[in-house]
C-alpha cells in the first residue's frame, strides 16, 4: 500500500515535470527563432516561396504571420492557443500545426520503437552470450567489434543498408513512407547505431549480476545454468538497461534526424530543425513540445519500471 | 548516438589484450594528433587547389587517395581536415571539461542549493538530444567552427560536472580532506591536492570517449550540410559533398569515412582502457 | 507486477502496430504510377505551388504550352486581338467541369483574372499586364488593355494563372484545397511530401491513361537517386544533373535529358564599385572556366553557356556565337584598365575598396561545388569570394539593406514561352526595382526601349528587329553573366513505356496523363 502511494506521488511528479519541460522546450524553440541573426520574415518567405521569393512576398509574410507585432504578444498568443489544445497554424504552410506535428511524431515513434525494440532484443541476446564469457576471447572480440561499430557514423550504416537491401537486392524501399516495410531499413539503421552502447550496457549488467548473490544462491540450490540465468539473473540484469532508457531516447531522437534525411522521412526532430531554421514559430514550438513530453515520458517510465523491477532503489534520484 | 554515455554504463571491468590499446588506441590517435598539429608543414599540395580536369580521378601516383569532384587532392584534404575535425573535437572536450570541473567542484564543495541547481540543470541538459542541439545551433548561426564548438560545449559540460561532483564529494568526505578543510586550507588547494589526483583518470576516460563521440557528431552535422563553411576540409562535409558519387567513385567517400572510423575507434579504445583501469568508474559517473 | 517478457513484447508489438498503421497507398490492387521530383508542397499559396499542381496536371490555365514549346489552347478554345491591339478576346471552352462538379463559366474566369490582377507579387505575370478591365461577353472573356501588349496569351500560361473552383478558397482568399479542371484530381495531400492523384472521369479532354498516381516530394538528391536505382519510383521528374550518370548506370532505368531555358549565372549589384563598369563584368565572366565547371560539376560539356538564351529558345539563341573561353591574362588586363591593382595580400584594391564579396551557398546539390569552383577561379585574378551558408533569404535581405554585391540566379526564361515576359519583369523600369533575380540596380535605356518596342509591336518585322537588339544587348552588356544552362532529366523505369513520356524543355508540365505502362 505504501509502495502504491509512493508510486502515485512519483507519477504526479512526472506529470508535473513533463508539463514543465514541455513548456520550457517550446519556449526555448521560440527564443531560438528570435535569437537567430537576420530578419525572421525573410526566412519565412523563403520557406514559403523557395526560389519565387521576392521583396513583396517578404512583406506579405511579415504581415500575414503577425511578425510585425511585439515579441511578447506573439508568445502570449501562442500560450493562449496551446491552452485551448490547438497549437496554431504554421507560418509556412498555413495549415494547423497539430496534425502535421502529430504525423511526424507517429513516423518518428514508429521507427524509434521498432529500432529500439530491435536493438534491445539483440543486445539482450548478445549481453547474455558475451557476459557469461567474461574476459574470454568471445567477450574481447565483442568489445572490439562494438567499439568499431560505434565508430561508424550512422549515415554510413544507412547508406550501406540502402545499397545492399534496396538497390542491389531490391527487397525494401530505399526511402519514403508510403510503402509497406518502409520502416525496416531506417529502424535497422537506428538499431545498429544504438547496438554498441546498448549491448555493452547489457553485457556489463550480466557480468555484474552473475558476480552477485542470486546465481550463487541458485547454484547452492543445485539449479541448472539456464534456470539460474532466467529465474534469477534476468530481472536484475534488466534494471540497468531500463535505467539506460533516458540517455537512449535522447540518442534516438538525435540520431533519427540523420536517418530522416537519408530516408526522406518527415520525423519530428527534422521538423523541429526545419521549422526553427524557417522561423516557423508555431511549428517549432509544437515539435519542441512533443519532443520534450516524450523525453520526459520515457525517463519517467524508465524510473517507474526500475522501481517495479527493484523496489530497493529509492525514489531519491528521480528525474528531473 | 554520439554521447559520452558509455562511461556511465554500469558493470565491471573489462580488459583489452596487452599491446592492443597501444596499437588500436594510442598509436593512431597520436599519429592523427601529430598530423593535425603539423599538417600545414606536411602538405605538399594545397588542400583547396582545384584541377577540374582531374576531377573524380581514382588513386594514382599524383593523387595518392584520388581527387574529389573538383579535382582536389583527397589526401591533402584529409590532412587539413584532421586539424579541423579533431581540433574541434578536442577543443570542445577541453572547454566542457574545464567548465564541468569548475561547476562540479563548486557544487560538491558548497553543497546545498548550489549543488541542487547545477545537478538539476545537468540532468535536464543530459536528457536532451545533444545532436539535435548542435544541429540547431550551427543551423541558426550559419555553420562555422564557433557554432559547432558552442553546441558541443553546451551539451557536454554537464557530463563532466556530474562526474566531478560525484568524485569530489566522495573525496571531500574522506577524513584527511576533512582535516585539511578544518585546518583552513583554501578550496583551491584542496582541489589541487586532493580532488584533482583522484579525478584525473575518470576525466581522461570520459574525455577520450567524448573526443570520439565529437568526431562523429561533427561528421553528422557536416553530413546534414549544416557544418563548416566551404571550402574548409572537414571529414564529415567531405563525405556529404561526395556521397552522391559513392557508387561510381567510392574512394571519395571511403577515405574520409576511414579517417573518422580510425579516429573515433582509437579514442574509444583509450577511453575504455582508462575506465577499465580504474574500477568503479561507472558507479560513480 | 511487470513481467520481463511484457516489456519486450509490448515494445515490439507497439513498433509493429505503428508500422502496420503507417500510411500505405500501396496495399490496393490497382497499379499506381509512382513519381517523384525535388519539389515539396510547402503551402497551397498560388505564388508557391501553382506551378507544381499544373505540372501534376491537376490545374489548368487558359493557354498552355505544348511539349514542343508552342502556345496551345487549354481552358480557352481560342483567342483573338482587336486591330488596335487593345482588346483581347478569349473564348472559354464549354463543358469544362471542376473536380467538385461545378462548371467553368466565363464569369468564373473573369473573377479569377480579377484576383490575379490584384496580386502584388512580382513573380506573378498576369499582375504585370496593363489591363484596364475584364468583362464577360457571351461565352468569352474580353480583356481591355490600356496600351497594346503583344504577349497577353503568353502571360496567361504562367503558373499562378491556373483557374481554380471558388470552393478552393477560404473566406480570406487563401487557398485551402486545389480544385482544378485537369485530368487528375487530388485524392489526398499529406504533409509536404505526399500527394495522391486519381484520374478525373469528367475531364473535358483526353482522359489520363493511368488511373492513379502517387507523388513524393524528395529534396535530398541522393535519396532521389536511391529511389530511382531501387526501382521504387517510375518517374523521377527533374533528376539532378550530377546524378544522371550514376542512375543511368544502375540498369532498369533510362533517362531522357533535355536542355532547358533555365540559366545559372552570377548576378551583381550594378551600382557597386566592383561591378559598375562593363569591363569588370567582362573580366569576371572570362575568368570563369565554363567548360571545366560544366564537365566536372554538371557532367555535360554542352551545359557551358555562352549567352543568356539557351538552344531551348531557338528564336532567341544565336548558334554562331563562339564559346566564352577562359582568358586570365585578358581578365587581369580588363580589371587593371578599370582601376584595380593588386593589394598586399594579392586581392585587387581600388581606392581602398577590396575586390572581395560574400556569396551565399544555397541548398541545391550543385551549389556547394559550384561556389567553391568560382571561388578558386576568381582567386586567380585577385578577386576574393567569401562563402557563407544560406539560400535565398540572406541574399534578398542583403538586397533590401543595400549590401548585396554578387549572387547567383537560376532563372527560367521560359516560365512563359516568350522570354521577353521574364526580361520585362527583370529589366523594365516599372518592375525592375522589385526584381532581384535579374540583377540589382541594372539599368539600360536601350534595353528598356527595345523591350517596349517588342511588346507593343503590331508588325512581325518590328518585333524581330527588337528581338535582335535584345539578344545583342543581353550578350554584350551582360546583365546576367551566362555560366551554365540547366538540363532537365527524367528517369523512366522499365515498367513505363519510355516513348510515351513527353519531356518538356520549358518545365511547364510533367504530362503524366500521357504516360503509359510498358505492357
Amino acid at each position: 500500500m505504501r509502495r502504491l502511494r509512493g508510486l502515485g506521488a512519483v507519477l504526479i511528479g512526472h506529470v508535473l515535470a513533463a508539463a514543465g519541460v514541455a513548456v520550457a522546450v517550446a519556449t526555448l524553440a521560440f527564443v531560438a527563432v528570435q535569437m537567430a541573426p537576420g530578419d525572421v520574415a525573410f526566412r519565412i518567405a523563403e520557406a514559403r516561396y523557395g526560389e519565387r521569393i521576392s521583396l513583396q512576398t517578404v512583406d506579405q509574410a511579415r504581415a500575414a504571420t503577425g511578425m510585425d507585432q511585439n515579441v511578447m504578444v506573439q508568445y502570449l498568443r501562442w500560450v493562449e492557443s496551446s491552452l485551448t489544445g490547438q497549437l496554431g497554424r504554421s507560418m509556412v504552410s498555413g495549415r494547423p500545426v497539430m496534425p502535421d506535428v502529430w504525423r511526424s511524431f507517429q513516423t518518428t515513434s514508429g521507427v524509434a520503437v521498432t529500432g529500439v525494440g530491435l536493438a534491445l532484443f539483440m543486445s539482450l541476446i548478445i549481453g547474455f552470450a558475451v557476459g557469461m564469457q567474461q574476459d574470454r576471447i568471445l567477450d574481447r572480440a565483442f568489445l572490439f567489434a562494438s567499439a568499431i561499430l560505434s565508430s561508424v557514423p550512422s549515415f554510413l550504416i544507412g547508406i550501406a543498408l540502402i545499397t545492399l537491401f534496396a538497390i542491389t537486392l531490391r527487397w525494401l524501399p530505399a526511402a519514403g513512407n508510403n510503402r509497406p516495410g518502409y520502416a525496416i531499413l531506417p529502424s535497422c539503421t537506428l538499431a545498429l547505431a544504438l547496438l554498441p552502447d546498448l549491448s555493452r550496457v547489457a553485457r556489463n549488467a550480466v557480468v555484474r549480476t552473475l558476480q552477485d548473490f542470486y546465481p550463487t544462491y541458485g547454484r547452492i540450490k543445485g539449479q541448472s545454468w539456464p534456470r539460474i540465468v532466467f529465474r534469477h539473473a534476468f530481472r536484475p540484469t534488466l534494471v540497468p538497461i531500463v535505467a539506460y532508457f533516458g540517455p537512449l531516447v535522447a540518442h534516438t531522437i538525435g540520431g533519427l534526424v540523420v536517418i530522416d534525411v537519408l530516408f526522406n522521412l518527415d520525423g519530428v526532430g527534422t521538423r523541429l530543425i526545419d521549422s526553427v531554421l524557417a522561423a516557423d514559430i508555431p511549428m517549432a514550438m509544437g515539435a519542441g513540445l512533443l519532443i520534450g513530453v516524450s523525453v520526459v515520458a520515457v525517463n519517467g517510465i524508465s524510473d517507474i519500471m526500475v522501481q517495479l523491477l527493484d523496489p530497493r532503489l529509492s525514489t531519491a534520484r528521480l528525474w528531473p | 548516438m554520439t554521447q559520452p554515455m558509455r562511461a556511465s554504463s554500469p558493470g565491471r571491468v573489462r580488459r583489452w589484450p596487452p599491446g592492443f590499446v597501444s596499437v588500436f588506441g594510442f598509436l593512431p590517435l597520436a599519429i592523427t594528433l601529430l598530423v593535425a598539429l603539423f599538417g600545414p608543414w606536411l602538405l605538399t599540395t594545397n588542400p583547396n587547389r582545384q584541377d577540374l580536369a582531374a576531377a573524380y580521378a581514382p588513386p594514382s601516383a599524383a593523387y595518392v587517395l584520388g581527387a574529389d569532384d573538383l579535382g582536389r587532392s583527397i589526401a591533402a584534404r584529409l590532412v587539413a581536415g584532421a586539424r579541423i575535425s579533431l581540433g574541434i573535437a578536442v577543443v570542445g572536450v577541453l572547454a566542457s571539461l574545464a567548465t564541468g570541473l569548475l561547476l562540479g567542484f563548486i557544487s560538491a564543495f558548497h553543497g546545498g542549493w548550489v549543488r541542487q541547481v547545477v545537478m538539476r540543470l545537468s540532468d535536464v541538459i543530459l536528457a536532451c538530444p545533444s545532436l539535435l542541439f548542435v544541429i540547431l545551433v550551427s543551423g541558426l548561426l550559419g555553420g562555422g567552427i564557433g557554432a559547432i564548438l558552442f553546441g558541443l560545449w553546451m551539451s557536454q559540460w554537464p557530463g563532466f560536472a556530474r562526474l566531478t561532483a560525484a568524485v569530489a564529494s566522495k573525496e571531500l568526505a574522506a577524513d584527511h580532506v576533512e582535516a585539511s578543510r578544518l585546518l583552513g586550507f583554501r578550496p583551491g588547494y584542496i582541489f589541487r591536492a586532493h580532488v584533482m589526483p583522484a579525478i584525473m583518470p575518470y576525466l581522461t576516460s570520459l574525455g577520450a570517449l567524448t573526443v570520439g563521440a565529437n568526431v562523429l557528431t561533427i561528421s553528422s552535422v557536416g553530413f546534414l550540410g549544416l557544418g563548416l563553411r566551404p571550402p574548409d576540409a572537414e571529414w564529415g562535409s567531405m563525405i556529404a559533398g561526395t556521397m552522391t558519387y559513392f557508387r561510381t567513385s567510392p574512394h571519395m567517400v571511403l577515405a574520409p569515412a576511414g579517417a573518422i572510423l580510425i579516429c573515433t575507434l582509437s579514442a574509444t579504445v583509450i577511453g575504455e582502457y582508462y575506465s577499465a583501469r580504474h574500477q568503479g568508474i561507472e558507479e560513480i559517473a | 507486477m511487470i513481467s520481463r517478457r511484457t516489456i519486450l513484447t509490448a515494445s515490439l508489438a507497439l513498433g509493429v502496430s505503428f508500422v502496420a498503421t503507417g500510411r500505405s497507398a500501396w496495399a490496393e490492387d490497382q497499379r499506381i504510377l509512382q513519381i517523384t521530383s525535388p519539389r515539396e508542397i510547402t503551402s497551397l499559396a498560388l505564388a508557391d505551388t501553382s506551378y507544381h499542381f499544373r505540372r501534376l496536371r491537376v490545374a489548368e490555365t487558359l493557354v498552355t504550352i505544348t511539349p514542343a514549346g508552342k502556345l496551345a489552347p487549354e481552358l480557352a478554345e481560342s483567342w483573338s486581338v482587336s486591330d488596335d491591339g487593345l482588346v483581347w478576346t478569349f473564348v472559354i471552352r464549354s463543358g469544362v467541369r471542376f473536380h467538385d462538379g461545378t462548371e467553368l463559366t466565363p464569369a468564373r474566369v473573369r473573377d479569377a483574372i480579377e484576383l490575379m490582377r490584384k496580386s502584388r507579387n512580382n513573380t506573378e505575370m498576369v499582375s504585370q499586364l496593363p489591363i484596364s478591365s475584364v468583362d464577360v461577353d457571351g461565352g468569352a472573356v474580353k480583356i481591355t488593355l490600356t496600351r497594346p501588349f503583344g504577349l497577353v496569351p503568353d502571360f496567361f500560361t504562367d503558373g499562378p494563372a491556373i483557374i481554380l473552383a471558388p470552393s478552393s478558397f477560404a473566406a480570406d482568399g487563401s487557398v485551402t484545397q486545389i480544385i482544378g479542371t485537369g485530368p487528375y484530381r487530388v485524392a489526398k495531400i499529406e504533409g509536404k511530401a505526399s500527394v495522391d492523384l486519381e484520374s478525373f472521369p469528367d475531364y473535358w479532354g483526353e482522359p489520363a491513361r493511368i488511373g492513379r498516381v502517387h507523388f513524393t516530394g524528395t529534396t535530398s538528391p541522393d535519396t532521389i537517386a536511391n529511389m530511382a536505382e531501387a526501382g521504387q519510383v517510375d518517374l523521377v521528374l527533374g533528376l539532378p544533373q550530377a546524378l544522371r550518370d550514376r542512375v543511368a548506370a544502375s540498369g532498369g532505368v533510362r533517362i531522357k535529358p533535355v536542355q532547358t531555358a533555365r540559366i545559372l549565372g552570377p548576378i551583381y549589384n550594378a551600382k557597386d564599385v566592383r561591378f559598375d563598369d562593363p569591363a569588370e563584368r567582362k573580366a569576371v565572366s572570362i575568368a570563369l572556366d565554363r567548360k571545366g565547371i560544366a564537365t566536372a560539376i554538371f557532367k555535360n560539356p554542352d551545359a557551358a553557356a555562352n549567352q543568356l538564351f539557351s538552344p531551348a529558345l531557338p528564336d532567341w539563341h544565336d548558334p554562331k556565337l563562339p564559346p566564352i573561353e577562359r582568358n586570365l591574362a585578358e581578365a587581369k588586363r580588363l580589371l587593371a584598365s578599370a582601376g584595380w591593382a593588386p593589394g598586399p595580400d594579392g586581392v585587387l584594391v581600388q581606392k581602398g575598396t577590396r575586390f572581395s564579396f560574400p556569396v551565399f551557398v544555397g541548398k541545391q546539390p550543385e551549389m556547394a561545388p559550384l561556389a567553391q569552383a568560382i571561388q578558386a577561379q576568381l582567386a586567380e585574378v585577385g578577386i576574393e569570394v567569401v562563402l557563407e551558408k544560406g539560400s535565398q533569404a540572406p541574399v534578398l535581405e542583403s538586397v533590401a539593406n543595400g549590401s548585396f554585391v554578387f549572387g547567383f540566379t537560376r532563372r527560367n526564361y521560359a516560365a512563359v514561352p516568350d522570354p521577353v515576359a521574364t526580361l520585362l519583369v527583370d529589366y523594365a523600369e516599372a518592375t525592375s526595382a522589385q526584381a532581384v533575380w535579374g540583377g540589382i540596380n541594372y539599368h539600360n535605356a536601350d534595353l528598356e526601349s527595345a523591350l517596349q518596342r517588342y511588346v507593343s509591336a503590331t508588325r512581325d518585322e518590328d518585333r524581330a528587329a527588337a528581338r535582335d537588339e535584345l539578344m545583342a544587348l543581353s550578350n554584350s552588356d551582360l546583365p546576367v553573366l551566362p555560366l551554365i544552362w540547366y538540363d532537365y532529366n527524367v528517369s523512366i523505369s522499365d515498367r513505363v513505356d519510355f516513348d510515351s513520356v513527353p519531356v518538356d524543355a520549358l518545365e511547364v508540365s510533367f504530362w503524366i496523363d500521357r504516360v503509359k505502362w510498358a505492357d
